[in-house]
């Protein structure tokens, strides 16, 4: 709902979960699935400089998904 | 067989007596269909009668409501009915409230199939969609037959006892009418009746209301995403060491934003987390892993985005009302706007 008022507002938002159907229902529009519901951005089990590139890769990716174009009628960009 | 009965409840407007200057005009009835009831009639087949027209002035019915509605379930009553229909009223504001206020009046007094269709924006849904079916029109009277055709389908399917599902997949705003639980018998048997009847596909009722939520329209960049100022939002109840504001970890009453200027990444040591909806252990090892402001800024330093916006939104989403979120996200998207933002990164645990 917070993701889907900002929305009203005009900012393109990425959320970035693991619950993505629950992200889709309410209403966001533009979904990453994330790592794990306790770290969205991380993995653990990596090395620290390993897990380091994976977290600016995943962000890069929800960025780019800032970028992307809906089609007509599309009601949500989903990235799993 | 007897034919069903029918009411259908039209305004001035559709009934052929006038516009703007006749919207005064007092409820009256017409035996037989009017207006939009001939294809309401068509559509619903040779098994269904409009016995009755219910006409009403928009004026008279939005403000004299506590007049017009008892003497509206009279006639309903009076007439036998078995189905009552109201509209459509598309975008039209006070007919949209006669439509919804009828339609949820006879859909709980007299516990018989009530429908009506109203466009997303029309007054009369977000007040009565919670009480009664008011199925999705646009918002373009030109669409009539298509919307009628769409409510006889619907009404043949509530009085035939068909299974209506939530209102996102039926096709209806809000939860509809209301759900009548028999406390009497216990939680585990209606639960047990429920899967039993859902398994031989026989009708049967959740007792929790869906939220319907509406769909909005999917914001787009305004700039190249390298200029673009980006900002992260989170859920997931990330907070300074020592959670000054009080954070709480469930049923949150408020958000905050918090300055991380200077902030190269966030570190374990300036930060907690107050959310008791998930095991935080590897968010305080490193924030980043919940709010990744070390990849932004590295993303920045590429020119792959403008900025990062020097503050946080920060909350915690376990057992927060809906109504809650929405206040928050609106705060929010009011401060974003302030900061100068363009898009947003809001991660949820």
């Amino acid at each position: 709902m917070i993701t889907k008022e900002i929305q009203r507002a005009g900012f393109p938002v990425v959320q970035v979960t693991n619950l993505t159907k629950i992200a889709e229902g309410i209403g966001a529009n533009r979904i990453l699935k994330g790592n794990s519901v306790l770290h969205v951005f991380g993995d653990p089990a990596l090395p620290a400089a390993s897990e380091q590139s994976y977290r600016e890769k995943r962000v890069e990716k929800a960025l780019h998904m800032l970028e992307l174009m809906p089609e007509d009628g599309q009601r949500a960009l989903i990235e799993e | 067989m007897a034919k069903k009965k029918v009411v259908h409840y039209i305004n001035q407007f559709y009934a052929g007596i006038g516009g703007e200057s006749e919207a005064s005009v007092g409820l009256s009835t017409m035996d037989g269909p009017v207006g939009p009831g001939l294809f309401l009639g068509e559509n619903l087949g040779d098994d269904y009668e409009i016995v009755k027209t219910i006409i009403c002035g928009d004026n008279t019915i939005a403000e004299q409501p506590d007049l017009i509605i008892p003497q509206v379930i009279d006639i309903v009553k009076g007439a036998e009915a078995d189905l009552f229909v109201a509209g459509p009223g598309f975008n039209a504001g006070r007919y949209g409230l006669g439509c919804g206020n009828t339609t949820a009046a006879v859909t709980e007094e007299l516990e018989i199939p009530a429908v009506t269709a109203l466009y997303s924006e029309n007054p009369g849904t977000d007040l009565y969609k919670n009480r009664c079916y008011i199925l999705q029109s646009d918002n373009n009277a030109k669409n009539m037959k298509a919307v009628v055709k769409q409510i006889a389908v619907f009404a043949k399917r509530l009085v035939e006892g068909d299974n209506i599902a939530d209102g996102k997949t039926e096709g209806y705003h809000g939860s509809g009418p209301a759900i009548k639980i028999d406390y009497s018998i216990p939680a585990a048997k209606r639960g047990i009746d429920m899967l039993l009847a859902k398994y031989y596909k026989k009708p049967f009722y959740t007792e929790v209301m869906m939220p319907n939520h509406e769909e909005i329209p999917i914001p787009t960049l305004d700039k190249p995403l390298s200029e673009c100022k980006i900002a992260v939002v989170t859920d997931g109840g990330l907070v300074p060491k020592g959670n000054p504001d009080n954070q709480v970890p469930t049923n949150s009453k408020f958000y905050k934003r918090y300055s991380i200027s200077g902030m190269d990444a966030l570190k374990a040591e300036d930060w907690e987390v107050s959310h008791q909806g998930y095991n935080n252990a590897f968010v305080l090892a490193d924030p980043n892993r919940l709010v990744p402001i070390d990849a932004l800024n590295k993303m920045a330093a590429k020119g792959i985005i403008g900025s990062v916006n020097d503050a946080i939104y920060s909350t915690a989403g376990v057992m927060t009302p809906m109504e809650k979120c929405k206040e928050f996200g609106e705060g929010i998207a009011a401060e974003l706007r302030n900061d100068g933002v363009d898009a947003v990164i809001e991660t949820s645990t």
